[in-house]
């Protein structure tokens, strides 16, 4: 798609640099640069960046409410990975990753801090954002505050957490 | 007194008594894998060491029926929470299959919400191109975004517009799914609500729209792309006759697309509705009576747009 087309397009929406948005990311997760040569960042509204493909040509009119995928909070303190953004890119993470057995995962989707064991973070050298994972499967993002390490704060979105007598599994 | 409404059908329906049988039935849980996140064998094999009854669904590759309790809540299960599959009713995914999204399209799915069929065919289309979500009701394009956001997808365009004058793009549409409102009868295993005697009411109201959306949908479609149209209703007014009123206005004869779908049971469209004759080709659309594949009732017709249009 012809860039020049695209924000034509684009009226209310913004183009922001994708590799400075994705950067910080990719290298923390350790994703590879080269999984976003195929996508591009917009601002979507004042608090949210979203992702869409790069080939993707949409009209003026009607005017889009919403381009691609809600991708990264930014009005916090350390922007945030969107859930649909963690579960899209969980598989792809290499580093900085938590694994839960069942009991524990099941709590961590109810929105419940838990405890972390050391053989949890064998993938996990970082504290702040951290991918959490069950049985290979990727759940979304957790926080590891640098004075409570072996503690895991759920980020699990209300919209998005089971009830805490679900068993998912 | 239930199934008067659908008296009047009882001409032609292959077997009546069986169709209401199946109407008293629970209308049975439908689902399929979603290759942006996993793939059918990954998924069955998951469900299978789970203990999750299911068979898979006998024309599409990717699709499944549960079969044991998750039937009651299907959407409780880890692999649902991560998008790794995507519930919808088997008859519906009939219009996608028949519109055959590619990488690299851009399609409109005028009437997306509440958007299972949008997300049927951004992933069929790899998360590529271009594909328009679009829909008239504010409130129901949440629940596209839902539905969406859990998958992975990142190809969709959502805009909010009315579908009967829906804007004619710079760079027509490779093919427009036309999924239009309507009286719903054929959702009546699900809502019990959807049949009532105010059938001829809800056409009488409905049908302009319908017929709008079609036409509208033959405009914005490119030369050589496809046009599909569905509906979950049996009303011939709804279906047929909506078709020949279009096509009769339409300055091309587009051609017919055979909507019969290898493993899946239907009727053909209606020649002839009470005095009214139809153009022969309508034999090519399909009927979906809720007995012939356990399913509810639908209806689809599918056309390609002259290449010199």
């Amino acid at each position: 798609m012809a860039k020049e087309q695209f924000e034509k397009a684009l009226i209310t929406l913004t183009w922001e640099d994708t590799p400075s948005v994705v950067g910080v990311i990719a290298q923390w997760f350790g994703i590879p640069m080269a999984f976003f040569e195929d996508y591009r960042i917009l601002r979507a509204n004042p608090k949210t960046l979203n992702i869409v493909n790069a080939d993707t040509s949409p009209e003026q009119r009607p005017e889009p409410q919403s381009i691609g995928m809600p991708f990264l909070h930014t009005d916090m303190a350390v922007p945030k990975l969107t859930q649909p953004a963690s579960l899209w890119l969980g598989p792809l993470c290499t580093r900085n990753i938590v694994n839960l057995d069942r009991a524990r995962a099941a709590a961590y989707l109810a929105r419940a801090t838990v405890a972390l064991e050391p053989a949890d973070l064998v993938e996990c050298d970082g504290t702040g954002y951290v991918m959490v994972r069950c049985e290979g499967l990727s759940l979304g993002l957790a926080f590891r505050h640098r004075n409570a390490v072996m503690d895991l704060v759920s980020m699990v979105p209300k919209a998005w957490a089971l009830n805490a007598d679900v068993d998912p599994f | 007194m239930k199934y008067d409404s659908l008296e009047r059908y009882r001409d032609i329906v292959d077997d009546y008594a069986a169709m209401i049988d199946a109407l008293e039935r629970p209308l049975p849980v439908t689902g399929w894998a979603n290759p942006l996140k996993t793939s059918i064998a990954e998924l069955l094999e998951r469900f299978d060491a789970a203990g999750v009854a299911y068979r898979p669904l006998v024309w599409k590759p990717d699709g499944f029926r549960f079969t044991g309790p998750e039937m009651m809540n299907p959407g409780r299960r880890i692999e649902y929470l991560l998008g790794h599959y995507q519930i919808q009713e088997e008859a519906a995914m009939l219009p996608v299959a028949l519109l055959g999204p590619k990488p690299g399209d851009r399609i409109v799915d005028l009437c997306a919400a509440p958007g299972n069929k949008t997300a049927q065919i951004a992933v069929l289309a790899n998360n590529r191109g271009t594909i328009v979500a679009n829909d008239r009701s504010p409130t129901r394009m949440r629940a596209i975004r839902n539905t969406l956001d859990r998958l992975g997808i990142v190809n969709v365009v959502m805009t909010n517009h009315d579908a009967a004058n829906f804007h004619t793009p710079s760079q027509r549409y490779d093919s427009v799914l036309a999924d239009v409102p309507c009286s719903c009868e054929g959702t009546s295993r699900k809502n019990g609500d959807a049949l009532n005697d105010a059938v001829e009411e809800t056409v009488e109201r409905i049908g302009r729209s319908q017929r709008a959306i079609l036409e509208r949908a033959f405009r914005i479609c490119r030369p050589g792309g496809r046009v599909v149209y569905s509906t979950c209703t049996y009303a011939p007014e709804e279906n047929e006759e909506v078709i020949q009123d279009v096509l009769e206005r339409i300055p091309f004869e587009p051609i017919w697309v055979d909507c019969n779908v290898e493993g899946f049971a239907a009727s053909p469209g209606l020649t002839t509705w009470g005095a009214r004759d139809f153009n022969p080709s309508m034999a090519k659309t399909i009927r979906v009576w809720p007995h012939q594949n356990d399913t509810g009732g639908f209806f689809v017709a599918a056309w390609d747009k002259p290449e010199r249009w």
